[in-house]
């Protein structure tokens, strides 16, 4: 590089740096596009990997990207990002990135033409339509989930489409459609800025959602009083900043939370204005429940003492009236905060009604600085698997496949003949890998995800993944591409135009800025090819009602624009189409997404957007329910649940119960393991471990043990140890006061690794009602070897 | 290095390779009176060899 480049870049970096710390917008960095002084163009995109949706700022220069900043101009990050952020621009570049189509051929991967895997892949779909399942993912952007669903669901019928959203968010979503009867979060990270009160719920931000965290404890910094309270079963670094850890034992959290909600009640410190006027209470384990008073309400929670809360959670009687004590205080403002932690539980739906509950009962909801909020893993679990509807119970805009006006619906906007969309529910995701395992299902689309890691209890739902059809899109090789029929190789972030949806019902747009290497082309483009040779192989259901094809758009000229066709799709802009064909199944009270238009030229918006009818502009609803906030609530109501279980504008508190876990520590195991992930890496790692800086800052998985049990078992850093459950085993090194420490008899390992699949020894058991498994407690022994 | 602005210290570092960059991201958490030391822009236009995927030692297949 030239000695003045260089020069120049000093300044250009120094001039944005201190434009951070200062909380100004560098000249010309407003725009969604625009030339900087470092001779880059830089465009804006949301962030490729958490649900947190960071605006970064995207430089490139000839063609390639080079340069990566935090957005200023986004509203969730304010310029920050977190380590994965800055590195997601060096994601793009791995040397073993995919380039052109593999087929299976005499049992190796061997290339192919896109033509051959096409044909290939639409022939088995052709022969056995019904066994044939798509497994997504909650980082496929909008319009990739939208394509999928519609091939699947209109085209074939088949409602066997299902995301890795099952395994993270589902019991978020039948958490919150049981309490307030519609999907997504009600409040916003604006109320992270207002809280007097920040409770973590079995999750650590300070890793999983780093700028959101530093948008929480950077408050202290400006003088401002802010308490976080640590409710988790081990210590970690968002511990460390925490005013009060309060260690519980695993499902311990179901008895917390209705602890504190009898000892609000009990003392009489209750909103009771706020109850009466927003929630009904329900009693029963199921969706639907049964009536109760809140005279048997109140009866039914004296069950949880503090001593029995003590005896089933580990907490001290002390801890739990301090709980109980900030929500009896009406002044305070209080935000609770989780993810994992509460949703990969096998009552995963439970927990999430009674930390409502709690806020119900507290009247701390629906407040600015005072709401529960569940936090996201992946870019677009809520913008494309939720909103989607790519679940196997699902339909587009929330709408579900067992509900006959919403099918009715579906097949009018799609254009179908009445009583094509199948009324039977499809398989959840732990189900589908069951169904492949038996051989129920014969084949599956993998797409932007990695199963072959992810899953629970990997031995019994992939071994014999390698003897179906099995097609995996994805950038780089991974553990499920190794046992693919087919791998397709796709783009990446911002090598296609995209979408996402983030945790505060934020849609972020973006736009290609880049080639992808080699013949990598879109997902979109990949599902529209293979639904265009099946329509013309004579799979009826490609056929809209009046014979089109069901992908058909037409130019302004009338027409059709053959998007099957890979130099077509790369000359016109196939998002815009898809959704804006997509946005008219969100032109309902629940969701209402701005038009694509709007959304490019923002740093995105949070639904609903509703459009002025005096101005013409579009505006966003940073907290639902709200009067003065959400268009869709009535009048005079204050706060409105308008999509209430009831139909009567109410929310219900429900009356879950403890439960034990399915699995606990016994002599031959003895230790609970908990698997999570770290800070440098996303996930299965697949794009993260590509990344130098992120490898060498986190080149292996470990165990971590609480020093005591270490101690105990003459371990040390360092020392290799098996963990072994009654599902399979796995040998890692110890981690001694490493970064966390769990409780005393408790183990936690991250599963980014390939090489040690800790999934081999988790536990498939899953909520009932989420169908999510939960990945946070099984039962393990421990040996050094 | 800039001047300081709301107790913060805008730092350039422009190192031969991306691991001295983060050597010295390292050294300087470690310096006394330094909370926290974060990245806000990540230039890496020079060193494209350098940033692809090192051997893909966890490869397993």
């Amino acid at each position: 590089m030239q000695t003045n480049r260089r020069e120049f870049l000093r300044q250009a970096a120094l001039a944005f740096a201190s434009s951070v710390l200062a909380g100004a917008l560098p000249r010309n960095l407003g725009a969604a596009t625009a030339e900087g002084a470092d001779g880059l163009v830089w465009h804006k995109a949301p962030c490729r990997f958490c649900g947190t949706g960071c605006g970064v700022m995207v430089g490139v220069k000839d063609g390639r990207v080079v340069a990566v900043q935090g957005d200023l101009e986004n509203p969730v990050n304010r310029g920050l990002l977190c380590a994965k952020g800055y590195h997601a621009g060096v994601a793009l570049y791995g040397k073993d990135r995919l380039t052109t189509p593999l087929i299976r051929k005499g049992g190796k991967l061997t290339p192919a033409s896109w033509d051959e895997a096409i044909e290939t892949i639409a022939k088995e779909v052709m022969r056995s339509p019904a066994t044939f399942a798509f497994y997504g993912s909650g980082q496929w952007t909008i319009c990739e989930g939208y394509v999928a669903a519609k091939f699947m669901k209109a085209g074939l019928g088949n409602n066997h489409v299902d995301p890795n959203a099952r395994l993270c968010m589902a019991s978020a979503v039948t958490g919150m459609n049981t309490t307030f009867g519609v999907d997504e979060p009600s409040g916003c990270y604006d109320d992270f800025d207002l809280a007097d009160t920040v409770i973590l719920w079995g999750n650590n931000p300070a890793e999983m959602h780093p700028v959101l965290w530093s948008r929480i404890v950077d408050r202290r910094g400006k003088g401002q009083k802010v308490e976080v309270i640590d409710l988790g079963t081990r210590r970690t670094r968002s511990t460390e900043e925490a005013d009060h850890y309060i260690e519980f034992t695993p499902q311990g959290d179901l008895a917390i939370a209705n602890g504190i909600c009898h000892l609000l009640v009990k003392s009489g410190k209750y909103d009771q204005d706020w109850v009466q006027k927003h929630c009904n209470f329900r009693k029963g384990g199921d969706t639907e429940g049964e009536p109760m008073s809140f005279a048997e309400y109140a009866k039914w929670l004296e069950t949880y003492t503090p001593e029995f809360v003590q005896k089933v959670a580990g907490v001290r009687p002390a801890q739990l009236q301090l709980l109980a004590d900030r929500f009896a205080d009406p002044g305070r403002k209080i935000v609770s905060l989780w993810c994992m932690g509460m949703n990969q539980h096998t009552r995963g739906t439970w927990i999430n009604n009674l930390v409502y509950n709690v806020h119900f009962l507290a009247g701390k909801f629906a407040k600015p600085g005072s709401t529960a909020f569940s936090l996201t893993g992946q870019p677009s679990a809520c913008g494309t698997c939720r909103e989607v509807g790519t679940f196997g119970h699902g339909l587009p805009g929330g709408r579900l496949v067992a509900n006959e006006e919403h099918r009715k619906q579906c097949e009018d906007l799609w254009k179908l003949p009445t009583g094509r969309l199948n009324a039977k529910i499809g398989h959840h995701a732990v189900a589908m890998f069951d169904a492949l395992q038996k051989g129920e299902l014969t084949g599956c689309w993998v797409q932007v995800t990695n199963p072959a890691q992810s899953m629970p209890n990997l031995h019994g739902h992939t071994s014999k993944l390698k003897e179906r059809f099995l097609v995996v899109s994805d950038v780089y090789p991974t553990v499920t591409t190794d046992l693919a029929t087919v791998v397709l190789p796709s783009a990446l972030w911002v090598e296609k135009n995209g979408m996402f949806g983030n945790s505060e019902r934020r849609t972020q747009q973006w736009f290609k800025l880049v080639k992808p290497p080699g013949d990598a082309r879109d997902d979109v483009w990949q599902t529209v090819a293979v639904a265009r040779k099946c329509f013309e192989l004579g799979h009826p259901g490609l056929k809209d009602k009046n014979g089109d094809f069901l992908f058909t758009f037409k130019d302004a000229a009338g027409k059709v624009i053959e998007l099957w066709k890979w130099d077509v799709f790369q000359q016109v802009n196939a998002d815009q189409l898809l959704f804006t064909e997509y946005r008219e199944f969100t032109m309902m009270k629940k969701y209402a997404l701005a038009p694509y238009e709007a959304l490019v030229k923002s740093r995105g918006m949070r639904w609903p957007v509703v459009q002025d009818k005096a101005t013409g502009a579009w505006r966003e609803t940073p907290r639902r329910f709200i009067e003065g906030e959400d268009p869709f609530v009535e009048p005079g109501r204050g706060v409105d649940f308008y999509w209430g279980k009831l139909k009567d504008h109410k929310a219900l508190v429900w009356a879950r119960p403890y439960e034990a876990p399915p699995e606990v520590p016994d002599k031959e195991y003895p230790f609970w393991l908990c698997t999570g992930r770290v800070l440098e890496h996303w996930h299965t790692g697949t794009m993260t471990r590509r990344v130098p800086q992120l490898h060498r800052a986190m080149p292996k998985a470990y165990v971590e043990l609480n020093p005591e049990d270490a101690a105990r078992l003459n371990i040390t850093t360092g020392d290799s140890v098996k963990i072994k459950s009654r599902r399979g085993e796995v040998v890692l090194s110890a981690w001694i006061n490493g970064r966390s420490t769990p409780a005393r008899g408790a183990v936690f390992v991250p599963f980014f690794a390939e090489e040690s699949l800790i999934n081999r020894v988790t536990l498939e058991a899953h909520c009932p009602i989420s169908k999510e498994p939960d990945y946070k407690k099984c039962a393990v022994s421990i040996a050094k070897v | 290095m800039g001047e300081a602005a709301d107790g913060g210290l805008p730092v350039v570092a422009d190192t031969a390779s991306t691991r001295a960059a983060e050597e010295l991201g390292e050294r300087l958490q470690q310096v006394p009176g330094v909370k926290s030391a974060v990245l806000v822009y990540h230039n890496f236009e020079d060193v494209a060899d350098e940033v692809a995927s090192p051997p893909q030692s966890f490869r397993t297949n």
